[in-house]
């Protein structure tokens, strides 16, 4: 019996040791602030990655060319602080600043950044094609000045380098010949932060870049770690329950509403630079034909759907540019009006034959839970909207997401439902991709016109903001006209801190998350 | 008297037994009062059904817990159907112990023979290291004729007749005062069991100890046995000594049983007594005396009146109407001379 | 020859069960020997056509690496390229012996996403995780499974059994995800007494030096106590949910075979010798019906590799089947390839284990 009575105690002992040793708090003076996602790294390779992401680790680890102006999605100084174009703007050169300093007392040089932005160019990385577009060759004639040669005048290429590809290295980081998409120490910069320990699985661990240029707040975190959650269920619950402090993206919509209503938790909408859209294939009927693309612009409601399926959660988006953008504003509001507007629609496909017997049919595509478990509810709403006439008979189709995006993309369905984010923060990339002749067919749109490429080409290489404000005027009032795609609406995000630890955050509307911003109680 | 002469080990009065069924109680023993002598071989034979298992298992307590167990069983003065369950685990192995008629199904198949009979003596004596106990095993089981060797088999591992000497040898173990040995040998072949009796009866005189032989083999209780207790349907039908019984059978079931006996004589081919009918259903049996449906000498008396186990002579009991008096009788009450 | 972490754990732990079949061997009868033979034996085919049909159904299943990979974007020279690199456009039989040869270089291919590492590099950092969630709750399972399946034999038809019963019924039938969400909710947030996701404290993480990155193991090795609380702690939830879903099974079967054992004469014989009760239910009831069990814990292996991949999901937790998940969801073929092996190898090398110690610790199986 004793001895029974023995064992018991001495299990509940080891049991209440692990509990302890668990919930005690750590005696640290280190200011650490977890951070959860449900993102994943892909590449930490400066010369190749290319997701939201990754990049958001570099750039709290390291700083491009140029770079966002905190708060907003303005391109600023970033390493290099002034820069002009040759006169027939194919040659760009960047003095850079001075104080540049990594975390082991080095000093940036511009041979650095020459080193990246080679390695992006000659190696096979998922930026690759990007940079091979624009750049056709770089060099640092001295320490403080990098000289880049483009392919095509580009009037935007200083938000163009704020992408992380001219982000600095240090000589033999990264092998020249080779990518490294996990480097064995992490990676280093010049940026706030170094990162410390990582773990793709689980965990990175940033730690304070001692000769950050820029210094940091007094209430600014010693430490930050990110940590890897799979699903949003769990990451909520971990914001909940005090595991992390922050949680970042993807919360979702359910996961945010609910936390919304915890006390102790601070819900805060950020910029958003998703949209989504509707793919109307040119390539084939019925939508080759511009009166019907029309028509399904007239009859389309984005305010139902806001408000009924999304219930606020995101807003209408009457552009493929979202607001904050140059030249952003309600192009297709000021062509087609706001609401539904079915008479003009029935005009239209009455002038392209379709009559009450000879209904426009067609399929419509979404898959049924890349974009949340609301887009069938969307697709339901969206199809009455079109049905709103008797001249349109709509097939509602559902396809699981890896087949579906392939066929969206490559000419299979004749109209379906995509998100966009943007990869450097202009107005040109959220127009060329879906109008550009050439991008537009890999984009699974097929739409061509001379008038919409001159604009675009013009407006890309065109230095002066002015000229470019008007061209990209010019070219969303075409887009809208022909109704290149349907742009449905954009994307907010949320960040969910606990008061406890956290005073605020401060993310950008370019969706940029500077971790030394971050202000700790 | 000579039963004055030996001392009393077990005394059993009034036992009842009933097993409580779906179909109702099952009345196994009945009014049972008997003695069982220090030393002595005591056999317990009757047809199989008729409640002689029961009665060993009551001795013991071993029966289900939701069984009827009423009267008194005193063992060396102490009424074991009082013990508690401390008491009662004491008492079983140590002062009491049984030999099971499967020696196939009562060793545990995953425990070797060794560890049978350490764990035997350490549950009662928990202080013995088990080198000690070993040591102390050796001796018996060589005694017992199981070689060395094989006590580190397991169970599967011996033959029959060694496993049943495995079964003794764990009833020995301990030294206890009783061994009850329920249908020892049934299932040993015929060579086999006539050696083992001859081995059991000498062991026997060493160690002093008295046994309960139950069986339904009556032939075997008058090569072993000292006395005899003829069980029927719960009830002891006839006690003696082995000499009186098999010489001067009275109770008529016990006559039936020894005609039913096939003699060794082959020449004589006499045709055997079969006794008509089937021993009754216990969860309804017959009022009066139980045998009265099968008895030849059957009277009006006995389906109406209980009769009771009462000496006739120094060495015989008899439940029996023909023997005793009672006003409702009209035949003469039979008496035997001693 | 460069031995990684994977084929370090893979080699220990095969190096592991060999050993116990050679104990087994030298020790066992000519009986056993002859069995133990035969069925190492016969593992070998067995191996070999999992191997097989796993590098056909990977072929046969609707997708295509390349255009999962390239995409829509890609050109044709491109995919011819990749096609090339795949080893795609050889004949299907030259990709299957090509296929046989790495596997026994253990050479698994590398990931065609995220970096492309070796699959064997990336199972390596995940099995670990796998091991340290399964094994906690395979003994948990089988340890309180089987002993409350004794106690509920025990007192039979009592409420404890009855109670026991329906908890079996229902840990059977709980969704794992579900049950891992209830037990979040209740003991992460309503208790607040253990933490929610993720293997071990991060910030306690960044001082343990990762050797086997079996957390625990490592924390012990290098008396990081601090880090052995917290992996401990982290397991909690985990384990339970994961052990939860296969007490029912034990359960179930420990109950009914202590209830065949107690009714056979072997133990009313041990009663008759004065054995105390609990002892004949716990040693020799359920050592003669922990036989079946045994058998049944190689069967319940595969299912507890299921509930792995679910519970990993549910509580973020790195291994195997959180990878398997992930890799599904980017069309990573070839590392969907590794982990179906690892897991189809693993099961046929415990239930070539289970079937050794069944009959090694059963006296009477006759081979
Ligand atoms: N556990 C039990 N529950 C109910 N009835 C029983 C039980 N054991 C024996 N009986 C019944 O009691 C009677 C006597 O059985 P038993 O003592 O085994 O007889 P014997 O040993 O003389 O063959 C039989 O009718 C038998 O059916
Ligand atoms: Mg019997």
């Amino acid at each position: 019996m004793k001895r029974h009575k023995l064992v018991l105690i001495a299990s509940l002992l080891v049991i209440a040791a692990v509990v302890l040793a668990g919930c005690a708090p750590a005696e640290e003076e280190v200011k650490t602030v977890i951070i959860g996602v449900t993102d994943e790294i892909s590449s930490l390779d400066f010369s190749d990655a290319y997701s939201t992401h990754d990049w958001e680790l570099m750039r709290n680890v390291n700083v491009p060319l140029t770079d966002y102006i905190p708060g907003s999605a303005e391109v600023g100084p970033g390493i290099a602080e002034s820069w002009e174009v040759s006169a027939d703007g194919m040659s760009w050169t960047f003095h850079l600043s001075d104080g540049w300093k990594y975390p082991d007392g080095s000093e940036l040089v511009a041979a650095d950044v020459v080193r990246t932005v080679e390695r992006a160019l000659a190696l096979d990385g998922d930026i690759h094609g990007v940079v091979e577009g624009y750049i056709a060759g770089i060099e640092a004639p001295d320490d403080r000045t990098v000289v880049i040669d483009l392919v095509n005048p580009r009037g935007d290429f200083p938000q163009i380098v704020s992408m992380a590809f001219t982000m600095p290295a240090q000589e033999g980081v990264f092998p020249a010949d080779e990518l490294v998409f996990f480097p064995e120490e992490g990676i280093v910069g010049v940026g706030p932060w170094q990162m410390v320990d990582y773990d793709p699985a689980e965990q990175v661990v940033l730690e304070r870049n001692p000769n950050y240029k820029k210094g940091f707040g007094p209430d600014a975190p010693d430490r930050v770690i990110i940590r890897y959650f799979e699903d949003a269920t769990s990451m909520s619950l971990a914001v909940e329950n005090g595991d992390i402090d922050i949680a970042w993206r993807f919360l979702g919509i359910p996961e945010t509403q609910r936390l919304a209503g915890i006390p102790g938790l601070s819900v805060i909408t950020t910029g958003g630079g998703g949209i989504r859209y509707l793919v109307l294939n040119e390539n084939r009927e019925p939508m080759s034909d511009k009166n019907v693309r029309q028509a399904l612009a007239y009859l389309l409601d984005r305010d139902e759907i806001v408000d009924r399926v999304m219930q606020g959660t995101v807003d209408p988006l009457y552009t493929m540019v979202p607001p904050g953008f140059m030249a952003a504003g309600e192009y297709f509001i000021d062509r087609y009006g706001a609401g539904a507007d079915v008479s003009s629609a029935e005009d239209l496909l009455r002038a392209s034959g379709y009559s009450e017997d000879n209904p426009l049919a067609f399929d419509l595509w979404y898959p049924p839970e890349h974009y949340g478990t609301h887009a069938a509810q969307i697709f339901q709403v969206l199809e009455q909207q079109f049905e709103a006439t008797p001249l349109i008979q709509v097939n509602l189709q559902s396809q699981e997401w890896g087949t579906y995006v392939k066929a969206c993309t490559a000419d299979e369905y004749q109209a379906c439902y995509l998100g966009w984010f943007f990869d450097y923060p202009d107005t040109s990339n959220y127009l060329d991709v879906f109008a550009e002749s050439a991008m537009s067919d890999d984009m699974g749109i097929f739409y061509a016109s001379e008038t919409m490429d001159d604009l675009l080409h013009t407006a890309g290489s065109e230095s002066d903001p002015a000229v470019r404000e008007s061209l990209y005027t010019d070219a969303q009032e075409l887009y809208a006209e022909d109704v290149v795609t349907i742009p449905m609406h954009f994307e907010v995000e949320k960040v969910v801190f606990r008061d406890e630890t956290v005073s605020s955050v401060s993310i950008g509307p370019a969706l940029i998350f500077d971790y030394e911003l971050i202000v700790m109680k | 008297m000579m039963d004055n002469e030996k001392e009393v080990l077990v005394e059993i009065r009034d036992l009842d037994v009933r097993y409580k069924t779906r179909l109702g109680p099952v009345s196994a023993v009945d009014d049972v009062s008997f003695d069982i002598f220090q030393g002595e071989i005591l056999g317990l034979v009757g047809e199989s059904g008729c409640g002689k298992s029961t009665m060993g298992k009551a001795l013991m307590r071993l029966l289900p817990p939701a069984t009827d167990i009423h009267g008194k069983v005193i063992f060396d003065g102490a009424d074991v159907l009082t013990f508690s369950e401390d008491q009662l685990r004491d008492f079983r192995g140590r002062r009491i112990s049984m030999i099971f008629q499967d020696p196939m199904t009562s060793l545990n198949p995953v425990q070797r023979i060794d560890n049978h009979l350490v764990e035997t003596i350490q549950v009662h004596e928990p202080d013995t290291k088990e080198t000690d106990a070993l040591s102390r095993i050796r001796g018996l089981v060589e005694r017992l004729g199981i070689q060395k060797e094989r006590i580190e088999d397991f169970p599967h591992q011996l033959s029959g007749g060694m496993r049943q000497r495995v079964m003794i040898s764990l009833g020995l173990v301990l030294n206890p005062s009783l061994i009850i040995a329920d249908e020892a040998t049934t299932s040993l072949d015929v060579i086999v069991e006539a050696k083992f009796l001859d081995e059991l009866r000498e062991i026997l005189d060493e160690f002093g100890v008295s046994i309960l032989v139950i069986t339904h083999n009556i032939a075997l209780v008058a090569e072993l046995a000292d006395r005899i207790a003829v069980m029927y349907a719960g009830r002891i039908a006839e006690l003696g000594s082995i000499y009186s019984v098999f010489d001067n059978p009275l109770h008529p079931y016990t006559k039936g049983l020894l005609q039913s006996v096939p003699s060794i004589k082959l020449d004589e081919r006499e045709v055997l007594y079969k006794m008509p009918g089937e021993p009754p259903n216990l969860t309804h049996p017959p009022p009066g005396c139980r045998f009265h449906p099968r008895c030849p000498e059957v009277m009006p008396i006995c389906s109406n009146h209980t009769p009771s186990l009462l000496h006739v002579t120094s060495k015989q009991m008899v439940n029996c109407w023909l023997y005793q008096d009672h006003p409702e009788k009209d035949q003469p009450t039979i008496e035997v001379a001693t | 020859m460069n031995i990684s972490p994977l084929s370090g754990i893979c080699l220990g732990s095969l190096g592991i069960a060999l050993l116990f079949i050679i104990f087994a061997f030298l020790r066992g009868s000519p009986g056993l020997r002859s069995y133990i033979l035969t069925r190492v034996v016969l593992t070998l085919p067995m191996v070999f056509i999992l191997v097989t049909v796993i590098f056909f159904i990977m072929r046969v299943i609707p997708g295509d690496p390349v255009t999962s990979q390239l995409g829509p974007r890609g050109t044709e020279a491109q995919r011819e390229h990749m096609r090339e690199q795949l080893g795609l456009n050889d004949p299907i039989m030259v990709q299957y012996v090509k296929y046989l040869g790495k596997i026994v270089r253990l050479d698994l291919g590398t990931a065609l996403v995220l970096g492309n590492r070796p699959i064997v590099d990336e199972l390596s950092e995940r099995l670990p995780a796998t091991i340290e969630l399964t094994i906690p709750a395979m003994v948990i399972a089988v340890g309180f499974g089987v002993l409350s399946g004794a106690y509920a034999a025990q007192h039979r038809k009592k409420g404890v059994d009855y109670g026991l019963r329906l908890f079996s019924i229902a840990a059977y039938s709980i969704p794992v995800f579900w049950l891992g969400l209830i037990l979040q909710v209740v003991f992460g947030i309503g208790l607040n007494i253990a933490p929610i996701a993720g293997r071990i404290d991060p910030v306690i993480n960044i001082d343990l030096n990762r050797m086997t990155n079996i957390l625990t193991l490592d924390a012990l090795l290098t008396g990081n106590w601090r880090a052995l609380g917290s992996a401990l702690h982290h397991l909690f939830l985990p384990s339970l949910a994961l052990a939860t879903v296969l007490t029912g099974v034990f359960l179930r079967l420990s109950r009914i075979n202590v209830i065949e054992s107690l009714v056979e004469d072997y133990i009313t014989a041990g009663r008759a010798r004065g054995i105390r009760e609990r002892v004949l239910v716990y040693r020799h009831a359920l050592s003669n019906a922990l036989i079946p069990i045994v058998t049944l814990i190689g069967l319940q292996f595969s299912v507890l590799l299921a509930g792995a991949i679910l519970t990993e999901t549910t509580f973020s937790w790195p291994g195997m089947g959180l990878y398997l998940v992930e890799r599904i969801g980017q069309r990573d073929y070839t590392a969907v390839q590794g982990v179906i092996l690892v897991f189809a190898l693993s099961v046929a090398v415990i239930s070539l284990l289970t079937d050794i110690i069944y009959a090694f610790i059963d006296p009477r199986v006759r081979y």
